[in-house]
């Protein structure tokens, strides 16, 4: 066990954990935030993802050991009461069903419109691909970004 | 207003066999849940909700919460099986609480998802739930105003009475209704009466979602509670003979390691 410090949605925290523990169990069964998902463990599905200083990481496969200093934004840092551009597109075009997926979908989202503000089709088929969701809300996923990104609400 | 004739009202019996061929068998008995609970206060000192039926509360606010009974897998039932109570109690959509019904059995009866079976299991009964709480609720304005039952009309969570141009909010009325005997007969809607059922809503939990709060199975979490982890043979139709533990069971943390008899 060694100690870590992180810096989570700009809140320090620290943790006492083993260095191969992945930022995902640090984040939820440490430190309590349970908005972010565990999907497959195995980076293969998006449900994990979170920020690390604004890139899009699937926290499942980061040990908390290799986090230097680096600003991690969680679902509940983005905007807790949902006023984040990708959040309110969201919640205009009805997106979620079951939910389980969309903290991973709405930060990648996130990561992507910050990167490339006006993303073609192209752009986000490519961005998103990594982010699956057993309801099929591809459509509306596509439309809500779409929507973010022309900055229409 | 079709006469409900059906044996609904108190007792039903629904049975569904065969479902995927598994030989599944379910009978259970909606309307026992309508009998009325005025010992509801103590779930919520707080806030003193009055319980009619087991499916909707109501407090002298006005605050309608109705319990969608059926677990959500992303059919959006948490949605839609709310919105069959709420057609036929002639209430605001937009004002209504939603909360998931736990796990509760003998309160909620059938609390399966899945099949395509929700809403079609639910069709008549909690129209039927619905529509019995709103009759209550009438009665009880018809018992305070002295007038007959067929002279009252209800819209948006209230009772009227227009020859004489008097109305009470649902939550004036709850105490009262909640002791009323439960009728026996109870009219529903027609199709072409709806106002709300075939209307697109809004997943009720869409804000909740998208800020990360809903709690799902995983998310669970109690003092001492250890996690297990399944591992299941490579290839389907496997069957295990034997595992030897005795190195993982060295690691730090693991508590046990053993064999299930599954199917």
């Amino acid at each position: 066990m060694k100690k870590f410090k992180l810096n989570i949605n700009n809140k320090e925290y620290q943790l006492e954990a083993d260095e191969n523990t992945p930022l995902l169990w640090a984040i939820r069964d440490l430190i309590g935030l349970k908005g972010t998902k565990y999907g497959c463990g195995i980076g293969a599905c998006g449900a994990c993802t979170v920020h690390l200083d604004g890139t899009p990481v699937r926290s499942c496969q980061l040990p908390i050991s290799v986090i230097e200093n680096q600003e991690i934004t969680t679902i509940e840092g983005l905007s807790e009461t949902g006023e984040h551009i990708v959040q309110k597109a969201w919640l205009e075009l009805d997106v979620a069903q079951c939910g389980y997926c969309q903290t991973g979908q709405i930060m990648t989202a996130a990561a992507l419109l910050k990167m490339t503000p006006d993303p073609t089709d192209e752009d986000i088929d490519n961005f998103m691909s990594g982010n699956i969701c057993r309801c099929g809300t591809y459509t509306r996923i596509k439309k809500a970004i779409q929507l973010a990104a022309k900055n229409k609400l | 207003m079709e006469e409900e004739k059906k044996t609904y009202s108190r007792r039903s019996f629904l049975k569904v066999t065969s479902i995927s061929g598994g030989g599944m068998l379910i009978g259970f008995s909606w309307m026992a849940n309508l009998m009325p609970n005025i010992a509801l206060s103590k779930e919520h000192p707080t806030k003193d909700w009055i319980k009619l039926t087991g499916f909707i509360e109501i407090n002298a606010l006005n605050e309608i919460k109705l319990y969608s009974p059926n677990p959500e897998i992303g059919t959006n039932v948490m949605t839609s099986l709310p919105m069959l109570i709420a057609e036929e109690l002639d209430i605001e959509w937009e004002t209504v609480i939603v909360e998931q019904g736990n796990y509760d059995t003998p309160r909620f009866k059938s609390q399966f998802t899945g099949g395509s079976m929700a809403i079609n299991m639910a069709w008549i009964p909690l129209r039927t739930a619905g529509a019995t709480a709103r009759q209550m609720l009438m009665q009880a304005a018809a018992n305070q105003w002295n007038v007959p039952l067929k002279e009252l009309t209800t819209t948006k969570g209230a009772v009227y009475h227009s020859a004489t141009s008097r109305s009470l909010s649902y939550g004036a009325l709850a105490a009262a209704a909640s002791i009323l005997p439960i009728p026996d007969k109870v009219p529903i809607k027609q199709n072409t009466e709806f106002s709300l059922i075939g209307t697109h809503q809004k997943n009720v939990v869409g804000k909740k979602i998208v800020t990360g709060k809903p709690l799902y199975t995983l998310d669970y979490q109690e003092e001492g509670m250890l996690i297990a982890m399944a591992i299941h043979p490579p290839a389907f139709g496997m069957q295990l003979k034997s595992f030897n533990a005795a190195d993982a069971l060295k690691m730090p943390g693991i508590k046990d390691i053993f064999d299930i008899k599954v199917y």
